[in-house]
C-alpha cells in the first residue's frame, strides 16, 4: 500500500523558508495534483517526497516506511519530468529499460516490462529512435514509458504537459487519466494550470507560498473555496470579486451595499464585522446571465468582447475591478455597448476582508433588493 | 555581430584576412618546401618558392640518422597518457565541482586555478625537487606527471563549465531510477559529455607534444628524450648546416599532432562552442 503522509514538512534553502511545515495525507491509488501558482513550493514539495530534495524538517512516510532520508531509488517511486530528461545518447528502448538495467533486473523481465509498456503507451515502432528524432508528444510518452516499467507504488510528475502545445496537452491529459485508472497506483502530479488540476485529480491540493490553502476535490474546490486566493485560482477564467460595504450586521444577516448603491440582506453569521467595512463578492463568469432575470443586475460597460464561438467572453471594469462575463454565444456584443447582466446570489461567496469565505447560515438566502 | 556592407570593406576585410592566413601559413609553407629541396636548391642565392623536384632525402636522414623515430614514441606516449589521465581527472574533479554540494567547495576549486596563474617555469621549480624525491626525474611517467600538473587546472575548469550546463534533472531520472553516482557519471554524464571530454584531451595533447621546457628540464637522458628537446639539441646550435634535415624532422614531429587534430577536429569544435548555444 502505497500511501503517503507528510509531517510539519519544512524546507528551507539557507536561511530562507519556502515550505512552512505542511501536513498531507496522500491514500493508495489516488490522482492527486498539487496546483498553486510560480513560486508556491509545490515543486519543491514533490521533489522532497521523490527524495531529490532534503527535508529541512518534519518527516516523509510512504507506505509503513519513514522515507525522510532514503535515497530517491529507494522509495519505490518513478518521476516524470517537465523537461522529460531523457537520457540523449540512448534509444527510446534503452531509455525505458535503464532503470531495470542498472538495478540489476533479468534480462527477460526488463525485455517483457519495457515491451508491455510499448503497448500500453504505443511506442513499438519508436523502440530504436533516439529522443532527438521524437516529437514533443512522443518524448513525454517515453517518459512515462520510462516510469511505467519499473512498477513503482508511486508515480511524480513535475509539470510534464507545459513543454506541449495546446491540442497535445489535452490529449497527453486523457492518457494520463487513462493509465492511473488502468494501473491503480498512487500519482502525484505538480501543476500550475487549473485545468490540469481540475480535470485530473481525484485530490487537489492548493499551495501558496509554501502553505496549503486547501485540500478537496475538484468540485469542493470550486463550490467552497476557503478564501478569495484558491475561489480565484480554482475555475476560468477566474472568480470575479466585487467590492461590497457592510451598512449593519448581526448574528443573523449582513446588510451590505454594493458600488451601485444595491442594498442587499445576505442571512449570514455576521458578529465579527462592523459597519463600514469592505467585503468582497464572488462570482463566477459563468453565472452570469443576460438580462435582469436573475437577484442581481449589473450594467456593464463592455471593454473587450471575445466570440469563441461556443462562449463569449466579455472582459469590463466594475467599481475598480475587472470582470470577466461568460456570455451568450449567439448574441455579438460590440466594445463601448452598456448591456446588463444578472446573477443569482445562491451562485455567490462572500469573503472577509482577510480573503476568508463566510459560511452562510442557511442555504437559502433572503434577498432584498433595494436601489438607494 | 557586424555586418560589411560596401564592396569596399568587405575586401579591406578579405585583404586584412589574407594578411594573417600569410603571416601564419608561410612559415609552414616554407619550412615544408624547404624539406622537399636539395641541398643545392636550398642554399641557392636565389630562394625558390616551390621545390623545383621532391627532395625525399632530408626526411630519410632525419629518420634515419640520430633517435626522432625514440623521441616521436616517447613524445607519443607522454602525450597520449598524459591528455587521457588529465582529462579523466579533470571529468572527475569537473563533475565534483559543477553537481555536488560540500564544504569549501568554492575555495577548493579557487586553489586549483590558482596553480595556473604561476608561469610554468615557475611550476617546474616545485616539481622538480618533488620528482627527484620519488626518483622520478628522467623518467616517462616523471614527464607524464608534470604534463598533468599543468594541464589539470584549466582542463577542470573546462570541464566544470561544460557539466554546469547539463541539465540537472537528467541526472535526477538516473538517480530515481536507481543508478549510483558513479554509474551516473559513466553511462550517462559521460557519453554525452564526449565533445568537453575531447576538447580536454586535444588540449592537453597538444600542450605536451609542443612542451619544451620540462622535458628538458626533466628528461636527461637519450632514451627518454621526446621530440620538441630532441629536434633543438640536434639542429638548433652553431654546427649545424642540415637545415632540411630539420625542416623534414620538424614536419614529422608536428605530423601526430595534426592527424589527430584533423581526426577529431568535429568533436574539438563541438566542445569548444557547446556551451554557446543550449
Amino acid at each position: 500500500m502505497a500511501d503517503v503522509k507528510l509531517e510539519k514538512v519544512i524546507k528551507r534553502f539557507g536561511k530562507v523558508e519556502t515550505i512552512h511545515g505542511i501536513d498531507l495525507d496522500i491514500k493508495h491509488g489516488e490522482f492527486v495534483v498539487f496546483v498553486g501558482p510560480s513560486g508556491c513550493g509545490k515543486s519543491t514539495l514533490l521533489r522532497m517526497i521523490a527524495g531529490l530534495e532534503e527535508v529541512t524538517e518534519g518527516e516523509v512516510y510512504i507506505g509503513d516506511n519513514r522515507v525522510t532520508n532514503w535515497q530517491p531509488s529507494k522509495r519505490e517511486i518513478a518521476m516524470v519530468f517537465q523537461s522529460y530528461a531523457l537520457y540523449p545518447h540512448m534509444s527510446v528502448r534503452q531509455n525505458m529499460s535503464f532503470g531495470l538495467e542498472v538495478t540489476g533486473q533479468p534480462k527477460a523481465l526488463i525485455e517483457q516490462r519495457v515491451a508491455e509498456a510499448a503497448r500500453i503507451l504505443k511506442l513499438d515502432e519508436l523502440f530504436e529512435r533516439k529522443p532527438k528524432e521524437l516529437s514533443g508528444g512522443q518524448r513525454q510518452r517515453v517518459a512515462i514509458g520510462r516510469t511505467i516499467v519499473r512498477q513503482p507504488e508511486i508515480f511524480l510528475f513535475d509539470e510534464p504537459l507545459s513543454n506541449l502545445d495546446a491540442e497535445l496537452r489535452v490529449q497527453m491529459r486523457i492518457e494520463i487519466s487513462k493509465l492511473h485508472e488502468q494501473l491503480g497506483n498512487t500519482m502525484i502530479y505538480v501543476t500550475h494550470d487549473q485545468v490540469e488540476a481540475m480535470t485530473m485529480a481525484d485530490k487537489i491540493v492548493v499551495l501558496r507560498d509554501g502553505i496549503i490553502e486547501q485540500v478537496g476535490t475538484p468540485l469542493e474546490l470550486y463550490h467552497q473555496p476557503v478564501n478569495k486566493f484558491v475561489a480565484g485560482f480554482i475555475g476560468s477564467p477566474k472568480m470575479n470579486f466585487l467590492p461590497v460595504t457592510v451598512l449593519s450586521a448581526n448574528k443573523n444577516e449582513i446588510k451590505v451595499i454594493l458600488h451601485d448603491g444595491q442594498q442587499l440582506s445576505l442571512n449570514y453569521d455576521g458578529r465579527t464585522l462592523n459597519e463600514g467595512d469592505k467585503l468582497s463578492l464572488g462570482i463566477r463568469p459563468e453565472h452570469f446571465s443576460s438580462g435582469n432575470s436573475a437577484d442581481i443586475s449589473l450594467d456593464v460597460n463592455i471593454d473587450v468582447a471575445e466570440h469563441l464561438g461556443g462562449t463569449t467572453y466579455i472582459y469590463s471594469d466594475i467599481a475598480g475591478q475587472a470582470v470577466t462575463i461568460e456570455a451568450d454565444s449567439d448574441v455579438v456584443f460590440e466594445r463601448g455597448e452598456i448591456k446588463t447582466f444578472s446573477f443569482h446570489l445562491s451562485r455567490c461567496h462572500l469573503f472577509a476582508a482577510d480573503g476568508r469565505r463566510m459560511e452562510a447560515i442557511a442555504e437559502v438566502r433572503v434577498v432584498e433588493k433595494a436601489v438607494a | 555581430m557586424f555586418e560589411l556592407r560596401s564592396w569596399q570593406a568587405k575586401a579591406g576585410f578579405m585583404a586584412l584576412l589574407l594578411l594573417i592566413a600569410f603571416f601564419l601559413f608561410f612559415p609552414v609553407y616554407w619550412a615544408l618546401s624547404s624539406a622537399f629541396k636539395g641541398n643545392g636548391e636550398l642554399y641557392q642565392m636565389d630562394p625558390t618558392l616551390f621545390p623545383n623536384d621532391f627532395y625525399l632525402g632530408h626526411f630519410m636522414t632525419a629518420i634515419s640518422e640520430g633517435n626522432l623515430l625514440l623521441q616521436l614514441k616517447n613524445s607519443l606516449l607522454t602525450s597520449t597518457s598524459s591528455a587521457l589521465l588529465n582529462a579523466a581527472l579533470a571529468s572527475l574533479a569537473g563533475y565534483s565541482f559543477a553537481k555536488f554540494e560540500y564544504p569549501a567547495k568554492k575555495p577548493l576549486m579557487l586553489l586549483i586555478l590558482s596553480a595556473q596563474m604561476f608561469p610554468f617555469g615557475v611550476l617546474l621549480i616545485s616539481i622538480y625537487p618533488m620528482l627527484q624525491a620519488v626518483n622520478l626525474l628522467d623518467t616517462k611517467l616523471g614527464l607524464t606527471i608534470s604534463y598533468i600538473v599543468f594541464a589539470l587546472p584549466v582542463s577542470t575548469y573546462m570541464m566544470y563549465s561544460y557539466f554546469k550546463q547539463l541539465p540537472n534533472e537528467l541526472i535526477e531520472a538516473a538517480k530515481v531510477d536507481g543508478a549510483s553516482n558513479l554509474k551516473i557519471f559513466y553511462r550517462i554524464v559521460m557519453p554525452i559529455s564526449f565533445p568537453a571530454f575531447i576538447t580536454v584531451t586535444l588540449y592537453a595533447f597538444m600542450w605536451s607534444w609542443n612542451d619544451l621546457l620540462y622535458s628538458m628540464t626533466l628528461i636527461t637522458s637519450e632514451e627518454n628524450r621526446t621530440v620538441g628537446p630532441g629536434l633543438l639539441l640536434r639542429y638548433i646550435n652553431e654546427n649545424n648546416s642540415d637545415w632540411g634535415g630539420a625542416m623534414a624532422a620538424s614536419f614529422l614531429a608536428a605530423a601526430p599532432v595534426v592527424v589527430v587534430f584533423a581526426l577529431l577536429q568535429k568533436q574539438f569544435i563541438g566542445g569548444v562552442t557547446s556551451g554557446a548555444v543550449k
